[in-house]
């Protein structure tokens, strides 16, 4: 077991490891999809290597200041094999006045162990208002969200690019994605009505084509193009927000046919009629969820802590006393202008 | 040089002209002081001092140009290439001064850590000093700690490599038999490391802290952009010649030629990646 674990605990095997590890950074540099993945191996590596250094070393254990920074690196390897194990990554659009379905959320990246809670979330999207500086830089977004149920007024709150929302351990960021959003109403012609949003691309990145398709309930496609939003003004502090969307027109393609509707206006199509109720914006969140973040910078705090106490005893030992600045003059006389 | 942005003020328009004039007397004093270093003297003290007297000249004027910018601007240099370029030119020439004060030994490494100086100089007097703002949401106080520590770990490990540098090149001249003697080179190889273990720590701490920042400004604390990328195996190539030095009996001007490549590595990442890329982070930017 001895000669296992001395293998295991060698530094070349810590060398070889961070060499992958190196490797598979580069990899994930080149291609973003599989690095975190590939990552767990180097560092799985180096944590094993270093339990076995701890375990069998015990000039390295008497050493408290290496020691400290080692665990603390070791706590970060378990602590991120946690966190991937357990995350979730995930985006969702959310019209003004819509509240949270955690059916429409997009997952990017969820671990196997991931706790699936979203259906805890409670929201519902107020007012949104993106702030721009001159040259359409963005400022803060400003969503006012009601986190109770009924979208009760007394738990609303706003949120914002540098406070997300937090609830059941998942972090509701704002991002750059929002546009306008066409509220319609469908009413079949047995009477049932469905009301719902069609999300424009998003804006001002897409300005030129505010249009998307959608298909009836009867399988038939209509193209929604939205005319007269909000101008943009890059020369100067500008906002996006929804109350200046009152001259928008919708515009419906229908094969050869444009059929322009204002707000209210209805258009009868194949099965059915549909309504152009309201244009809304519609605001794009990024959801995260890594419940070890912040031990995971704790345990780098002391693991950094740890290396420079480590430094500190390490200089003290050999005083580094510079006979430039003390001697009288240098033992051999330097060839460089000291 | 013309800076487009804010428009014509007559104090806006003062304040360039302060900033660009500090610019080029700072970096001019770089110059002189690399200049006077390289210089074939006699042993008069005096002179030999001259060129730090002439870094902490140049520091103090670099200093001025950034307070100016900062103060027209309102926001640090944190975006454009030349503010990037302009903060490590001083940051750095500050770490420098301190230490060469402080540790007249480390001085042996000037001569090959001044021309860097006034390389870095030069080549902020060569790119645009427009300003592209700083997005408010990316201005919280981890941004702070990340640059400082950053700048802090180049500018601890920059006079190192440069007297391993020197160390490197005597060693060459030393096979080539002809023999020239360093300062008790045992001692400036003791130094080297006590400044790189000092730099591996900024290092370390450069990363964590750009990782909360990143986090809070755009919601995820690692995301392998190209500047956290090239920064995480920067330190790993640290930590791996740290490692090395432990493990195999690395000849001293081995250890010394790697410690160069890191640097040539962290000089990379620290202006390659963003000069390609135009700002600091800009696939989030």
């Amino acid at each position: 077991m001895k000669p296992f674990l001395a293998a295991l605990g060698s530094l070349r095997l810590t060398l070889a490891a961070m060499l992958l590890l190196v490797g598979t950074a580069l990899a994930g540099y080149r291609n973003p999809d599989i690095s975190l993945d590939w990552v767990t191996l180097p560092l799985a590596l180096l944590g094993l290597n270093l339990l076995s250094v701890i375990f069998i070393n015990k000039r390295f254990r008497q050493q408290h200041g290496l020691l400290v920074f080692h665990l603390g690196l070791l706590a970060i390897i378990v602590l991120t094999g946690i966190g991937l194990m357990t995350r979730l990554s995930a985006r969702v659009e959310l019209v003004e006045g819509q509240s949270f379905d955690p059916a429409e959320v997009v997952t990017i990246k969820q671990g196997p162990w991931h706790p699936l809670q979203l259906d805890e979330v409670h929201l519902v999207q107020g007012p949104v208002r993106v702030d721009y500086l001159s040259g359409l830089l963005r400022d803060e977004t400003q969503s006012r969200i009601w986190t109770g149920r009924d979208a009760d007024p007394m738990d609303s709150r706003m949120v914002t690019t540098r406070e997300p929302f937090k609830a059941a351990g998942y972090r509701f960021q704002p991002t750059a994605n929002k546009g306008y959003a066409v509220i319609l109403t469908w009413t079949g012609v047995d009477g049932q009505t469905d009301t719902g949003a069609v999300h424009m691309d998003s804006f001002p990145l897409y300005e030129w084509k505010q249009e998307n398709d959608w298909v009836t309930p009867q399988g038939e496609k209509l193209t929604l193009q939205l005319q007269q939003p909000s101008p943009v003004q890059a020369d100067g502090p500008w906002s996006l927000q929804s109350s200046d969307l009152s001259a928008s027109q919708l515009v419906i393609h229908r094969g050869n046919q444009s059929i322009p509707l204002e707000r209210g206006g209805s258009v009868q199509v194949q099965g059915g009629q549909l309504q152009f109720e309201d244009v809304r914006l519609w605001l794009g969140y990024s959801i995260e969820y890594n419940v070890t973040l912040l031990w995971q910078f704790v345990a780098a705090i002391i693991a950094i802590t740890g290396l420079a106490v480590h430094f500190l005893q390490k200089f003290a030992q050999v005083p580094l006393s510079d006979p430039a600045r003390t001697a009288r003059g240098p033992k051999h006389r330097s060839t460089l202008h000291a | 040089m013309t800076r487009p942005g804010p428009p014509a003020d007559p104090n806006t328009d003062l304040h360039c002209m302060l900033e660009t004039l500090c610019l080029w007397a700072g970096v001019g004093s770089y110059e002189l002081s690399a200049v006077v270093l390289l210089w074939p003297t006699s042993g008069d003290r005096t002179l030999r001092q001259l060129p730090y007297y002439l870094l902490a000249l140049g520091v103090a004027l670099l200093a001025i140009a950034i307070t100016v910018r900062w103060l027209t601007l309102a926001q640090g240099p944190f975006m454009t290439m030349y503010e990037v370029l302009l903060s490590n030119a001083f940051s750095l020439g500050l770490v420098t001064a301190i230490i060469y004060f402080w540790i007249p030994s480390a001085r042996h490494g000037a001569v090959f850590v001044l021309p860097f100086l006034c390389m870095l100089g030069l080549w902020a007097l060569t790119v645009s000093p427009e300003q592209v703002p700083l997005p408010p949401t990316f201005d919280n106080p981890w941004l702070w700690v990340h640059v400082l520590t950053g700048k802090l770990f180049l500018g601890t490990f920059l006079p190192a490599v440069g007297l391993a540098c020197v160390l490197l090149f005597n060693h060459g001249l030393l096979r080539m038999g002809d023999p020239v003697i360093v300062y008790e080179p045992e001692r400036l190889d003791l130094l080297i490391w006590r400044l790189v273990a000092v730099a591996f720590i900024f290092d370390s701490f450069m990363l964590v802290a750009g990782s909360v920042w990143a986090h809070d400004a755009w919601g995820r604390y690692w995301s392998w952009d190209p500047l956290e990328t090239w920064a995480l195996i920067t330190w790993l190539a640290l930590a791996i010649i740290l490692h090395m030095r432990l493990t195999f009996n690395v000849p001293k001007w081995v250890n010394w030629l790697m410690l160069t490549g890191v640097l040539v590595l962290a000089f990379l990442t620290f202006f390659g990646v963003p000069f390609l890329s135009l700002t600091p982070h800009s696939g989030v930017m």
